[in-house]
């Protein structure tokens, strides 16, 4: 016991004297997720927002044909419309204008003989802008109609008010806490996921390739130590450097949506920037213990799977792939629909950690979901960690040329 | 009883070019106050002896008592008694000299007082005071020479063995070692030199053991050995003996190496092709039993057929070459 303790300090002081493991525990997590999400937000807001207070230009034909039509576009403050003769569905084409509508000559008699009126409305779809401005041409043809129709009813005595006959009262049944947990569920499994990955490849791939590269290796097998006594403190020195990151991570996630919000980054999910979520205790308590099992499952898996690399080049390219055997089911979990996975979905390690955090993170908590995943991460860790140690009495291995 | 028995030791390592024999029962015996010699062309099988010896290797046949201790029953009593300096020294850059040896310390059981005792007595010894506090990664060859040596008797052993330990050192840095072998001799300790240097060996050596293509071709004291081959120095005396020892052996394991050189490039190919079949074929199987991909039945089907079709065709192919 006293030996792990003393190879885990020696590897940990040794991980924290190298400026990369540094940069990969604690300053990447610290700043640059925190940067995306911020950012991200902030660029889908500015883009919505640009979208919001755009003018559009639309070129009419056969202006003349409809002035009352006319007026009401006119009214609308975010259209201005232009008199246009010649192609018009080249001007469209060619983005000289957003859009293009094409009044019929007799617009005025189908008005008055109460017929029905056909406008063509020219856009062009490939330009979101172009999609705005026939959503904007939309809004003034409603008010248009209403116009109309208002004309038409008070002729016959008819309050106009008729026409409001359904109107929509907008009511969430999610509550601020479930729509928060939603929007955070897509962000926080693939962080922690993330960090448990990266923030100890580093210290892996130091305390085995690097330390067989750097011919350290030999003399340290050569101490009284047990084999497994110098597996397990390098093992518990990576987990603690993933851990570390997985915390620093979150806090830093967690402060910066505190101080900046979300931004509209949530804004296909509900999340709105104002929102005030809060997440249970319990449901932090429970990500934590996930995280822990997580961490320590890859951190024996990158034990031993850059141990069998000879250079620290070698290993990286090893671990590399690995990535994709974590994010893939996170992405893929995120992008499925209404995901509503059955309890045995939960004794697949990693994917069942993504789900059970989006539980939570709602306020459920299902407590087979919960066991089923913990005794599965459980079990994987330790098979992964047995797994390591094995690897690590292998002398062709640590001897390999 | 001698400080060191070796007895009948024996390793074979196993590769796919076919089996090298690199330590083919070898058979000495060493005790304290002596400078013992292990002397050998390249790739002879002298580190691979002592790594059996200092239980960083497991030996296939035979065995060794290092103080009383077996290397089977008792590895870790052995490597307390051993201290080894290996030929690719490493130490550990981010750490200064006196945190390297702090480690090491720690890892044989020193603490305290007593470690940084034994430390600041070494530093001594080893004419190191100008760079313990620097970091080891700034050091020259002839500085991270030192601190391996400093490293490697921390725990004060009773047998020191030194794998070619003047190899790329200057003459200043190689005299720091060669005394500091005299002086580990002078207090008793049993000191075993491996090395290509017949100078150093003839200068230092109470007794040589020549190992060759992993056989014990001689040992006894210098000037015996000089006698029975009839040569001046050691270096006629080592060349003459490998000679005589070439003129006895069939070349016939050399020949056998080169049958498998062939298909090797081949194996490998279909064993890379037989692991992607396999994986391929679980990822069919997997997604055979998860109920939403029931309605992709053909891509699953076809998954397991590809990759069982490979499984078994890579599997006939591999037994033809092997
Ligand atoms: N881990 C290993 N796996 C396979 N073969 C090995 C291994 N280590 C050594 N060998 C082989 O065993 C033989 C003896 O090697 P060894 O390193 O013991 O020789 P050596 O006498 O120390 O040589 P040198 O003087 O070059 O250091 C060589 O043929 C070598 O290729
Ligand atoms: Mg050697």
């Amino acid at each position: 016991m006293k030996n792990i303790i003393t190879i885990w300090k020696k590897e940990l002081k040794d991980t924290i004297r190298d400026r990369r493991t540094l940069m990969a525990m604690i300053i990447l997590p610290m700043f640059l997720m925190p940067l995306i999400i911020i950012g991200m937000g902030w660029f889908i807001e500015a883009q919505v927002e640009k979208a919001e207070e755009q003018i559009v230009q639309v070129a009419v034909e056969n202006i003349d044909a409809a002035p009352a039509f006319m007026q009401v576009m006119d009214q609308h403050e975010k259209i201005t419309t232009v008199d246009f003769n010649g192609n018009i569905q080249e001007a469209v084409k060619n983005d000289e204008y957003l859009a293009g509508i094409i009044i019929p000559d007799n617009f005025n008699q189908l008005i008055e003989t109460q017929g029905k009126i056909e406008i063509v409305i020219v856009r062009n779809s490939i330009n979101t802008d172009s999609s705005t401005a026939v959503s904007r041409i939309a809004e003034g043809v409603t008010s248009y109609n209403n116009l109309v129709l208002a004309g038409r009813f008070s002729e016959q005595g008819i309050e106009a008010s008729i026409l409001n006959s359904v109107v929509i009262q907008p009511e969430d049944v999610a509550t601020e806490k479930e729509v928060g947990g939603f929007g955070l569920g897509f962000l926080l499994p693939l962080f922690i996921i993330l960090w448990s990955v990266i923030g100890g490849q580093y210290t892996a791939v130091d305390v085995s390739a690097g330390e067989k590269e750097r011919k350290t290796l030999e003399s340290l097998l050569l101490t009284p130590v047990k084999r497994l006594d110098i597996v397990f403190g390098k093992f518990l020195a990576v987990s603690t450097t993933a851990l570390i990151s997985v915390v620093v991570a979150l806090s830093s996630l967690y402060a910066a949506i505190s101080i900046f919000g979300f931004g509209d980054f949530g804004a296909g999910t509900g999340v709105s920037g104002e929102l005030n979520f809060s997440i249970d205790l319990n449901a932090v308590l429970i990500m934590f213990g996930i995280s822990i099992l997580l961490v320590l499952m890859f951190s024996a898996m990158q034990l031993s799977i850059s141990i069998f690399a000879k250079s620290y080049k070698e290993a990286q390219s090893y671990i590399g792939p690995s990535y994709l055997v974590v994010i893939l089911p996170t992405v893929l979990v995120n992008t499925l629909p209404n995901f509503k996975p059955e309890t045995w979905f939960f004794a697949i390690p990693v994917v069942n950690a993504i789900m059970l955090f989006k539980e939570v993170l709602i306020g459920v908590y299902d407590v087979s979901h919960i066991i089923t995943t913990i005794v599965s991460l459980l079990i994987c860790s330790i098979i992964v960690i047995f797994i390591a140690t094995k690897i690590y009495s292998k002398e062709g291995i640590l001897f390999r040329d | 009883m001698e400080l060191l028995e070796v007895k009948n030791l024996t390793k074979k390592f196993k590769g796919k070019k076919g089996d090298v024999l690199a330590v083919d029962n070898i058979s000495f015996s060493a005790s304290k106050g002596e400078i013992f010699g292990l002397l050998g062309p390249n790739g002879a099988g002298k580190t691979t002896t002592i790594r059996l010896i200092a239980t960083t290797l497991a030996p296939t046949g035979g065995t060794a008592v290092v103080g009383g201790f077996d290397i089977h029953k008792h590895p870790a009593e052995v490597r307390r008694q051993i201290g080894v300096l290996t030929t690719d020294i490493g130490v550990y850059d981010r750490f200064s000299g006196r945190e390297n040896l702090r480690y090491y310390g720690h890892l044989y059981g020193l603490e305290g007082q007593d470690l940084e005792n034994r430390i600041d007595e070494l530093i001594k010894l080893l004419d190191m005071s100008d760079f313990t506090a620097k970091r080891a990664g700034k050091y020259s060859t002839g500085m991270k020479q030192k601190l391996a040596i400093a490293r490697s008797v921390i725990h004060d052993p009773k047998v020191i063995i030194f794998d070619e330990p003047t190899s790329g050192l200057d003459v200043i840095a190689s005299q720091t070692v060669i005394a500091f072998m005299h002086r580990m001799k002078e207090l008793g300790k049993l000191v075993v030199l491996s090395t290509h240097q017949m100078p150093d060996a003839e200068r230092l050596c109470d007794r040589i053991a020549i190992i060759h293509q992993g056989k014990l071709i001689a040992l006894d004291k210098i000037s015996v050995l000089k006698e029975q081959t009839n040569t001046q120095n050691l270096e006629d005396t080592f060349l003459k003996l490998i000679k005589q020892k070439h003129l006895r052996s069939e070349p016939q394991e050399e020949q056998e190496q080169k049958k498998g050189m062939t298909g090797d490039s081949k194996i490998k190919l279909i064993r890379q092709i037989r692991i992607a079949s396999l994986i391929v074929l679980l990822i069919g199987i997997a997604a055979f039993f998860i109920p939403s991909l029931q309605q992709y039945s053909i891509v699953t089907n076809a998954l397991i057929l590809v990759g069982a079709l490979g499984a078994v065709v890579t599997k006939t192919y591999f037994k033809k070459y092997k």
